[in-house]
C-alpha cells in the first residue's frame, strides 16, 4: 500500500508539483518573514548591545517623545548632569540630546528617508556609538557629522553646508565628518546629524536640558552597584538603567514596533496557505473521483476503508512535508530577498547574518503540512466511500464520471469564491491592514516618499 | 422489478461453473450477490459455510481479501504496479506472508516469469488477464468469481485463460464462478448455469458450444 502511494505520487508527479507550489509559496513567505524580522531584531540587539557597550548607567526622563503632544515631561537639567557627576563611583557623565529636525541641503533640497531625520548631541568619545569614517565628529559649534548611509543617498561631502530647522530658527552647519553607527552600515533607515550638545538643544528648542545622561563607572564598580547609588541621588521621576538594561529595553521596544511588519508579512503568508489549501483540496477531490475505479478495485480486492484513507492521507502527507520543505529553503533565500525590497523602499534595515531560529523551522514545517494534510482529509473520506462495485462496472465510465461531477458541484467554482472566504475567515485586524495597504495615501507614500510629511510613517 | 427471484443455487468445491445469459437476466447481479459485492434484499449467500448478509462491511471485506478472487473483463490491474507486485497485492493488503513455492508455481503455470518486472501498459491484453488469474489464485481463495474474463481478448489468448481456469480447477481443485455471454468460453466448464429473468433456466453439467448456443437461442434473444 505504501509503495502504491509512492508510485502513484510518482504518477501523478506533474499535478502534485503544480498542487505543491501553493504550499511551497505558503510556506516560504511564512519562514522568510520569521527569519527576516528575526534577523532585523537581532541586528538590532546587537547594534544596541553596541552603543551601550560602554555606558554603565542611562539616566531618562519619563516620556521623552511626550514633550512634543504637550503632556508633562521631566526634563534633566544642567543641575541634574552635575549631581550625577557628584554621585561617588562616577567615572564620567554627559549629557544626550535626541531631537527630530528636517535636514536640508545648502540649496533648500530637504534630505529625508523613509525613516525620520534625527538630531543627536555629540558625546565624549568613551560613550559615542558614532565614529567618523570621513573627517571628524564635530567640534565647534557650526560643524554637523552626517551618517553614511545618508550622506551616500544624497551625495553629501564634506565641507558642505547643510540646513538643519527644528524647534527654533533654522542654523547652517559645515559638515565636518561621515559617521557611522556602531559598526552598522546605517540606523536603520534614519538619517541622523550629529551636533554639539549646545546645538542640539537649540536645535530641539530646549537650551540646557537634555533628554538622558550617559554614565561611566570607575574601576571595581559594577553598573548594578552604579545603578542603585545613581538612583538614590536622583528625583523618582528620572529613570535610571544599566547600559545592558537599557539596551534591552529598546530592542524589545523596536521588537514591537517591528511587530505589525511581522504580522502584515505573516497576512499574506495565510492567504496564500488559504489558497493553497482550497487548491489541495480541489485537486483531490478531482484525483479521487478519477481514480473510483482504482478505489473499487482495492476495496473488491479486500482494501479496508482505513486503508484507503490512509492512502490518499498519506499522499497529503508526502506532499504537505516535500512542500513544506521546499518552502522552508525558499523561505531562507526569500528574507534576504524581502530585505533587498525594504532597501529599495529607503528602509535600510540593519543587517548582520541571517538568523534562523528553531521556531521558524517548526512553524513553517508544522503549519504547511497540518494545512495540506486538513486539506486532504475530506477527499480522503470520500475516497472511503466508493464501492467495491465501481470495479466492476467493465467499460462503463459512467460511475466515474458520476463522482467527479458530484464532487465538482460539491465545491465552489471560482477563484473569487475562494479569496472571499479567505477574507472572511482572517481576523479581522489582518483584513484592516491589507485594505491599508491598498489605500491611496499609502500607495502615494510607496510611490513619492518626497511627498510624505514627517511623522507620517511614524 | 426484481434483478433475481426465487434463485437457489450451490457451487461444490472444485468445480468449474459457467453461469450464460442475456443482458438484464441477472448473471452479473448474481455473481457480486455470490462475491459479497452487493447485499441482496432477501434470501442468503454463503462461501465456505459463512453466511455474508450477515457481515459488516469490515468483515466483508476481509472475507473478500481472504476468501474469494476476482478476474475483470478489463483486467483491472493497477497501472502504478509491476507484474509481480499486482499478483501480490491481495497480500500485501492483508499483510501476509508471501508463499514464494506457490507464487512461483503460479507464475510458471500462467507462463508470465519473464514479464513479472513489466508494468501492465507493457503487457498485451492476454498477458494482463494471465497476471490477473494469478493474482486472483495467490491467496488460494475458497472460489474465484471471473466476470466475462475473455469479454476484451482475442480468440488465441481467450482460448489460453480459459484453458488457464479450467487447469486451476483441475491442478490445484480451485472453485471458478464465471459469468460469460460467450458459449465457447462457457464450454471450458463443468456445468452451464443459464439465466433469463432473473430465474434460472437451464442447471447442467458440461456443454458443448453448440449446445449451449442452443440453449441461448432457445431463450428467444
Amino acid at each position: 500500500m505504501n509503495r502504491l502511494v509512492l508510485r502513484g505520487f510518482a504518477q501523478r508527479k506533474v499535478r502534485a508539483l503544480l498542487t505543491g507550489i501553493a504550499i511551497v509559496l505558503g510556506v516560504a513567505l511564512m519562514a522568510g518573514t520569521y527569519i527576516l524580522t528575526d534577523t532585523i531584531n537581532h541586528a538590532f540587539a546587537e547594534v544596541f548591545g553596541t552603543a551601550y557597550k560602554n555606558k554603565a548607567v542611562v539616566v531618562t526622563a519619563k516620556e521623552t517623545l511626550g514633550r512634543k503632544s504637550g503632556s508633562p515631561t521631566y526634563a534633566i537639567s544642567e543641575a541634574t548632569l552635575a549631581r550625577v557627576r557628584a554621585v561617588p563611583g562616577v567615572a564620567a557623565a554627559s549629557g544626550a540630546v535626541s531631537t527630530r529636525a528636517t535636514l536640508l541641503t545648502s540649496s533648500g533640497k530637504r534630505i529625508t528617508g523613509t525613516a525620520p531625520s534625527i538630531v543627536d548631541a555629540v558625546q565624549p568619545a568613551r560613550f559615542e556609538a558614532f565614529t567618523a569614517t570621513k573627517g571628524y565628529l564635530p567640534r565647534a559649534a557650526d560643524e554637523v557629522a552626517i551618517d553614511q548611509a545618508t550622506a551616500q543617498r544624497d551625495h553629501l561631502r564634506l565641507g558642505q553646508r547643510l540646513v538643519i530647522a527644528g524647534s527654533a530658527p533654522a542654523r547652517s552647519y559645515t559638515i565636518s565628518g561621515i559617521a557611522k553607527f556602531a559598526g552598522s552600515e546605517s540606523f536603520g533607515g534614519a538619517s541622523v546629524a550629529l551636533l554639539l550638545p549646545a546645538e542640539a538643544q537649540y536645535v530641539a528648542g530646549e537650551p540646557g536640558e537634555y533628554d538622558s545622561i550617559n554614565v561611566a563607572a570607575s574601576a571595581g564598580v559594577s553598573p548594578e552597584q552604579l545603578a542603585s547609588r545613581v538612583r538614590t541621588a536622583l528625583p523618582a521621576t528620572l529613570i535610571v538603567r544599566t547600559g545592558a538594561q537599557e539596551a534591552a529595553n529598546q530592542t524589545s521596544e523596536l521588537e514591537e514596533k517591528l511587530g505589525f511588519l511581522r504580522t502584515f508579512l505573516l497576512v499574506f503568508a495565510y492567504v496564500a496557505l488559504l489558497v493553497g489549501a482550497f487548491i489541495i483540496f480541489n485537486t483531490f477531490s478531482i484525483t479521487v473521483a478519477q481514480r473510483t475505479r482504482e478505489f473499487g478495485l482495492l476495496r473488491t480486492l479486500g482494501a479496508s476503508r482505513g486503508q484507503i484513507m490512509r492512502s490518499v492521507v498519506e499522499e497529503g502527507l508526502l506532499l504537505g512535508v516535500a512542500g513544506s520543505l521546499v518552502g522552508l529553503l525558499a523561505g531562507i533565500g526569500l528574507a534576504p530577498a524581502l530585505d533587498g525590497l525594504f532597501k529599495a523602499f529607503g528602509a535600510d534595515l540593519p543587517d548582520n547574518g541571517t538568523v534562523l531560529e528553531p521556531r521558524t523551522v517548526i512553524v513553517s514545517l508544522g503549519v504547511g503540512i497540518v494545512i495540506t494534510v486538513l486539506a486532504g482529509f475530506f477527499p480522503a473520506l470520500r475516497a472511503t466511500r466508493v464501492p467495491p462495485m465501481a470495479a466492476m462496472r467493465e467499460g462503463d465510465r459512467s460511475l466515474a464520471r458520476r463522482y467527479y461531477f458530484d464532487s465538482l458541484r460539491s465545491r465552489p467554482l471560482k477563484m473569487k469564491t475562494y479569496v472571499r472566504l479567505a477574507w472572511t475567515l482572517l481576523p479581522p485586524g489582518m483584513t484592516r491592514i491589507i485594505s491599508s495597504i491598498l489605500s491611496p495615501r499609502l500607495l502615494r507614500g510607496l510611490s513619492g516618499p518626497r511627498f510624505l510629511n514627517e511623522g507620517d510613517l511614524s | 422489478m426484481e434483478a433475481l427471484a426465487g434463485v437457489t443455487v450451490d457451487f461444490p468445491s472444485g468445480r468449474f461453473a459457467a453461469i450464460m445469459g442475456p443482458s438484464g437476466s441477472g448473471k452479473s447481479t448474481l455473481m457480486h450477490l455470490l462475491a459479497g459485492l452487493d447485499r441482496p434484499t432477501s434470501g442468503t449467500v454463503s462461501i465456505a459455510g459463512v453466511e455474508l448478509t450477515e457481515l459488516d462491511d469490515r468483515a466483508l471485506t476481509q472475507l473478500r481479501r481472504d476468501r474469494v478472487g476476482f478476474i475483470f473483463q478489463t483486467f483491472n490491474l493497477l497501472p502504478v504496479l509491476n507484474a509481480e507486485e499486482n499478483i501480490l497485492l491481495p497480500l500485501s493488503l492483508a499483510g501476509r506472508e508471501v508463499d514464494r513455492a506457490w507464487f512461483d508455481r503460479l507464475v510458471d503455470t500462467v507462463g508470465i516469469r519473464d514479464r513479472l518486472s513489466h508494468r501492465p501498459a507493457e503487457l498485451s491484453g492476454g498477458q494482463q488477464q494471465r497476471v490477473a488469474v494469478a493474482r486472483a489464485l495467490i491467496s488460494r481463495p475458497a472460489v474465484v468469481f471471473a466476470d466475462e474474463p475473455s469479454g476484451n481478448l482475442d480468440s488465441k489468448s481467450s482460448g489460453d485463460v480459459l484453458q488457464l481456469l479450467r487447469q486451476a480447477v483441475d491442478e490445484f481443485s480451485q472453485t471458478v464462478v464465471m459469468v460469460t455471454h460467450d458459449a465457447h468460453a462457457a464450454s471450458f466448464a463443468d456445468r452451464l448455469i443459464v439465466l433469463a429473468d432473473g430465474r434460472i433456466v437451464h442447471d447442467g453439467g458440461a456443454s458443448s458450444p453448440e449446445h449451449a448456443l442452443d440453449l441461448m437461442k432457445a431463450i428467444g434473444r
